[in-house]
C-alpha cells in the first residue's frame, strides 16, 4: 500500500467512527447475503393491530361467495367450521359450537354491516338469508370471530361476532346490472352504481329485488294440517343500498323489505293459504369518522340509527269462521359509539363507550275486526364502557386484557372481562389462548309478548351468561398449507329458551344451564396456480344441567370445499360439502345427518366482462330435516323438511 | 462478501484496523435490531427489481405502526437506487403510486388490500408470517436469530413486475 492509500484508508476509518453518530443502524451499504448473515437481537416485535385478540378470526372473500355460489349469508356461514343452519320456512337460524337454542332468533350472535349492528331491538334478531339488509353480492368479505364479544361489543354476542364489509367501490364497475333465475320460479335483479370522484370519495347506490314462488311441501299434523300446499312459500324482497366515503368519513344507508309467506301452519294459521305473511322491514343509517390524533392514536365517532317494522298476518278459523290476525312490532333506535386507540411501543389500548336509546319497543296483537290481545309498548335505553390492553411483553407473545361495564336496557349492570395470550414459538406457529365472559339481556319480546293462550309474558326473566375457554393453534406448514386446531369448552348459565307450560302456552323462561365441549381442525391449502381447498371437522358434545344432551346440537360437524380453474378465469369449479350429524328435536326424537353437495360453475367471459355462475345446490337431492321450534298449537311437529336439489343461474354484466 | 486477496503485512494490518472501527455499526450487543437488518433488505430488494425508465423516482410506502421501524425505512430517503431517486412516504389509502410497499403486519395489509386496485405494479414487502400466503411478494422471515426471506414468484409474475435472477438465488423459498 502507497502512502496516498494509507492516508485514504486512515480517512475512511475515521469517517467509519463518526458514521454511527449521523445513520445508526444504517446497513445499507451491505449486501444481502451480509444481512442475512447478521444475528439481530430481540428488538420489540414488529406491532400487531389485532385489535380484537379473537380466538381465530376466519374472513371469507367474495371470491370464495362467486366460486361457491352462495346465494345468502346462511349459505356462506353453514360452511365455515363448526357451523350449521336449521330453518322453518320463515327465518334462518344459525348454530355456532353446538348451540342452536329453539326459539332463538340469532339474538346470540352479533351481525354487523361495516361495523353497524343490525339486529332490532325487540326481538334482536339477525337476518341471515335473503332478509339479510344487504345484498349478498355487495359483499366484500364477512370476518368471523368466534367466542364471546361482549367485552368490545356489550350485549348479544355470545357466540361470535360476524362482521360484514360491504363491496369496495374501487373495485366496482361504474354500472352493474344482475339477472338471476332459479328453482321455485327463482327471479332476482339488481343494479348497482358506483361514481369514484377526484379527491378519492365514493359513491355507490344499489336496489335490487327477489321473487321467487318457493316449493310446494308436504305436511302431516293432523287434523288440519295434512296434505300438499303450493303457492304459500313465497318470498319478495326489495333492497336499497347508499355507501358515500370520503377519506375518514363514511356514510351507509340501507333499506330492506321482505314478504314471506308462511306455509308451515305456524302457531296453528289455516293450511294452504297464501295470506299468510310476515314482512319485516329494516332501515339502517350510520355515520362514522375516523380522527388521527398523531402517528400512533386514533379516535372513532359513530352516529347511526335503525328502525324495524314487523307485519304479521296469519288466519285461524278455531273459533269456527275465519279470523285475521295481526302480529306487529315496531322498533326504532338511535346511538353513538366512541372508541379510543393507541399504539405504544409495547401496547395497544383501546377504550369505548357506547350508548344507544331505543325509543321504541312496541309490540301489538289483534284480530281484524275482533279482540285486541296485546299493546305493550316500552322505551329503554343502555350504556356501556369498555377498556382493553394488548401487552407484548416479550417479542414473541402478547397478553390482552379487557374489561367491558354494561348497564343494559333492564337497568342490570354487567361486568364482561377478558383474557387472551397469544405465542408465536415460530415464524409459522401461532398459539392463542383465551377465556372470557359475555352476556345478553333478555329482549324485549322474550320478556313482553303476550297472546291469549299461546303465548306468555315473563317479567321476571334474567340475563343469560357464558363462560368460553379456548386455545387455538395455527400451523403453517407451508405458505401454500396451514392447518389449525381449537379446542373450546363453553359454559351457558341461566339459558333462555321457550317451554311449554301445563296450559299449553308458550313461555321464554331460563331452563337452566348448558355445557358445550369440543374441537375443531381446519386445513386449507392451496394448490396449483389458483386453486383453494379447505376443509374442516368439528366434534362437540352439549349438555344441559341434567347431563341431558341438547337439543339441536349436532356431535359432528365436516365441511369440504375445492374451488379450481378450469379454463383459466373463462371457467371455474366450486365443490362444497356439508355433513351435520343427526340432532336432537325438542320432543325427543332425532334429525337424520344432513349430508349436503353443491356443485357451482362460474366464470368471467373476458376481463372485466361480463360475469356468470350457474350452480346446484343439494345435487343428491338429500331429503333432511332440521328442527323445529316448538309450535303452542302444532305440538307434534318437532322438525321441518328442508330443500331438495336447487339451481340457479346469475349473469351480472358491468358497464 | 469480497475474496480475500494476498495483501502484504501492512496492508492487513490497516484492514484490521478498519474492520474494527466498522465494528460497532453491525456488532451491537452482538448484532444488529431486526428493524434496521430489515430495512436494509428492502433497499437491497429494490435494487434487484427493474424499474419503467419513464420514472425519475421511486417511492416506498410504509404502513407500519413500528416507530423504530418507520425510523430505519426513513433513512433510506434519498439514497439512489440504480439511478433513481427514493422517497419514503407513509401509506395512506390515497397513495395510488407506490413503487415498493412496506407493510408488517395482517391487519395492514388487508388495508391495503382493500385500497388497491386489483393489479397494480407494485413491489410489496411484508415482515408477519403468512405474508407470502396472503398474496405477498416478498416475505421477510426471521428463523431463529437471521433474516431471511421467501418470494411468492407467482404474484411478482401475475402483476408483470420483473425480479432479477440473483435475488431469486438468494431468498430461502420461491413460490410458483
Amino acid at each position: 500500500m502507497t502512502t496516498g492509500m494509507r492516508l485514504a484508508a486512515t480517512g475512511a476509518a475515521l469517517l467509519f467512527c463518526v458514521r454511527p453518530a449521523f445513520a445508526e443502524d444504517d446497513l445499507t451499504h451491505l449486501g444481502l447475503e451480509a444481512l442475512m448473515g447478521i444475528k439481530v437481537f430481540a428488538a420489540s416485535k414488529y406491532e400487531q393491530r389485532q385489535a380484537d385478540a379473537p380466538s381465530a378470526v376466519t374472513v371469507v372473500t367474495s371470491e370464495d361467495i362467486r366460486a361457491y355460489g352462495w346465494r345468502n349469508l346462511g349459505d356462506l356461514l353453514r360452511a365455515q367450521r363448526g357451523m350449521y343452519m336449521s330453518y322453518d320456512r320463515i327465518y334462518g337460524y344459525l348454530g355456532i359450537r353446538g348451540i342452536l337454542v329453539s326459539g332463538d332468533l340469532n339474538s346470540r350472535i352479533l351481525v354487523t354491516v361495516d361495523g353497524h349492528r343490525i339486529s332490532d331491538v325487540v326481538y334482536e334478531q339477525a337476518f341471515i338469508l335473503n332478509d339479510f339488509i344487504l345484498d349478498t353480492d355487495l359483499i366484500e368479505r364477512v370476518e368471523i370471530i368466534r367466542g364471546p364479544g361482549s367485552t368490545l361489543h356489550g350485549a348479544t354476542p355470545l357466540f361470535g361476532v360476524i362482521n360484514v364489509v360491504s363491496r369496495d367501490p374501487r373495485r366496482s364497475p361504474n354500472h352493474e346490472v344482475a339477472l338471476e333465475a332459479g328453482s321455485g320460479r327463482w327471479r332476482a335483479g339488481r343494479y348497482t352504481f358506483t361514481k369514484l370522484f377526484e379527491n378519492n370519495a365514493s359513491l355507490m347506490l344499489s336496489a335490487s329485488g327477489i321473487d321467487t314462488d318457493g316449493q310446494s311441501l308436504q305436511f302431516n299434523v293432523p287434523p288440519s294440517w295434512v296434505g300438499t300446499t303450493r303457492g304459500t312459500d313465497y318470498e319478495q324482497v326489495g333492497r336499497l343500498f347508499a355507501k358515500y366515503e370520503n377519506g375518514d368519513f363514511k356514510l351507509l344507508l340501507a333499506h330492506s323489505k321482505r314478504d314471506k309467506g308462511i306455509p308451515t301452519g305456524a302457531t296453528g294459521a289455516l293450511f294452504d293459504n297464501r295470506d299468510n305473511r310476515y314482512t319485516d322491514t329494516q332501515t339502517a343509517l350510520n355515520l362514522s369518522y375516523l380522527w388521527r390524533l398523531g402517528n400512533d392514536t386514533n379516535l372513532e365517532g359513530r352516529l347511526y340509527t335503525g328502525a324495524y317494522d314487523f307485519h304479521g298476518n296469519l288466519l285461524y278459523d278455531d273459533t269456527g269462521p275465519i279470523v285475521a290476525n295481526k302480529d306487529l312490532a315496531w322498533g326504532r333506535w338511535q346511538g353513538t359509539e366512541w372508541k379510543l386507540t393507541r399504539h405504544g411501543r409495547a401496547h395497544t389500548w383501546i377504550a369505548g363507550l357506547e350508548y344507544q336509546n331505543n325509543s321504541r319497543q312496541d309490540q301489538q296483537n289483534y284480530d281484524i275486526g275482533g279482540a285486541s290481545y296485546l299493546d305493550d309498548r316500552r322505551k329503554s335505553d343502555r350504556f356501556g364502557l369498555y377498556f382493553q390492553d394488548e401487552w407484548r411483553h416479550s417479542p414473541d407473545a402478547a397478553l390482552t386484557l379487557g374489561l367491558r361495564y354494561d348497564l343494559d336496557h333492564m337497568d342490570k349492570r354487567h361486568l364482561s372481562p377478558r383474557l387472551a395470550w397469544v405465542f408465536r414459538p415460530g415464524a409459522d406457529k401461532t398459539l392463542k389462548l383465551l377465556a372470557s365472559r359475555a352476556f345478553r339481556t333478555p329482549n324485549v319480546a322474550e320478556v313482553w309478548y303476550a297472546y291469549g293462550t299461546r303465548f306468555a309474558a315473563n317479567p321476571g326473566l334474567k340475563s343469560e351468561h357464558i363462560e368460553q375457554y379456548e386455545a387455538a393453534f395455527e400451523h403453517d406448514l407451508s405458505p401454500r398449507t396451514r392447518y389449525t386446531v381449537n379446542p373450546f369448552l363453553l359454559n351457558l348459565h341461566e339459558r333462555i329458551s321457550q317451554v311449554t307450560l301445563p296450559s299449553g302456552s308458550v313461555q321464554y323462561q331460563n331452563t337452566g344451564s348448558a355445557k358445550v365441549v369440543g374441537v375443531e381442525f381446519e386445513v386449507e391449502h392451496r394448490f396449483g396456480a389458483q386453486g383453494r381447498l379447505r376443509a374442516s371437522y368439528s366434534r362437540q358434545r352439549g349438555e344441559d344441567g341434567n347431563d341431558q344432551r341438547l337439543t339441536d346440537s349436532p356431535n359432528d360437524i365436516l365441511t369440504l370445499n375445492v374451488s379450481h380453474p378450469l379454463v383459466h378465469e373463462r371457467l371455474r369449479l366450486g365443490v362444497e360439502f356439508q355433513h351435520v350429524g343427526p340432532r336432537l328435536t325438542f320432543a325427543g326424537g332425532t334429525t337424520e345427518a344432513a349430508r349436503l353437495l353443491n356443485l357451482n360453475f362460474s366464470g368471467r367471459l373476458w376481463r372485466r366482462g361480463p360475469e356468470w355462475s350457474a350452480g346446484v345446490h343439494n345435487v343428491l337431492d338429500h331429503a333432511y330435516s332440521t328442527p323445529d321450534t316448538p309450535d303452542p298449537v302444532l305440538t307434534s311437529r318437532d322438525r321441518i323438511e328442508q330443500d331438495g336439489r336447487q339451481w340457479r343461474a346469475t349473469l351480472t354484466v358491468p358497464f | 462478501m469480497t475474496r480475500l486477496r494476498p495483501f502484504r503485512l501492512p496492508g492487513i494490518f490497516w484492514l484490521a484496523w478498519l474492520a474494527w472501527l466498522a465494528g460497532p455499526a453491525v456488532a451491537q450487543h452482538g448484532g444488529a435490531s431486526e428493524q434496521s437488518v430489515r430495512a436494509a433488505m428492502v433497499f437491497n430488494f429494490m435494487k434487484f427489481a427493474e424499474w419503467p425508465t419513464t420514472e425519475s423516482r421511486l417511492k416506498l410506502c410504509v404502513a407500519s405502526g413500528d416507530r423504530q421501524q418507520i425510523e430505519s425505512l426513513q433513512t433510506l430517503a434519498g439514497k439512489q437506487v440504480r439511478g433513481l431517486a427514493l422517497a419514503v412516504v407513509p401509506f395512506h389509502p390515497r397513495e395510488t403510486d407506490c413503487h415498493v410497499l412496506y407493510v408488517d403486519s395482517r391487519q395492514r395489509w388487508e388495508e391495503v388490500l382493500a385500497s388497491r386496485p386489483a393489479v397494480s405494479r407494485t413491489l410489496t414487502i411484508g415482515a408477519y408470517p403468512g405474508f407470502a400466503w396472503d398474496g405477498g411478494m416478498i416475505e421477510i422471515v426471521r428463523q431463529e436469530d437471521n433474516t431471511r426471506f421467501d418470494v411468492n414468484l407467482a404474484e411478482v409474475r401475475r402483476t408483470g413486475l420483473r425480479l432479477y435472477p440473483q435475488l431469486l438465488r438468494l431468498a430461502r423459498q420461491v413460490f410458483e
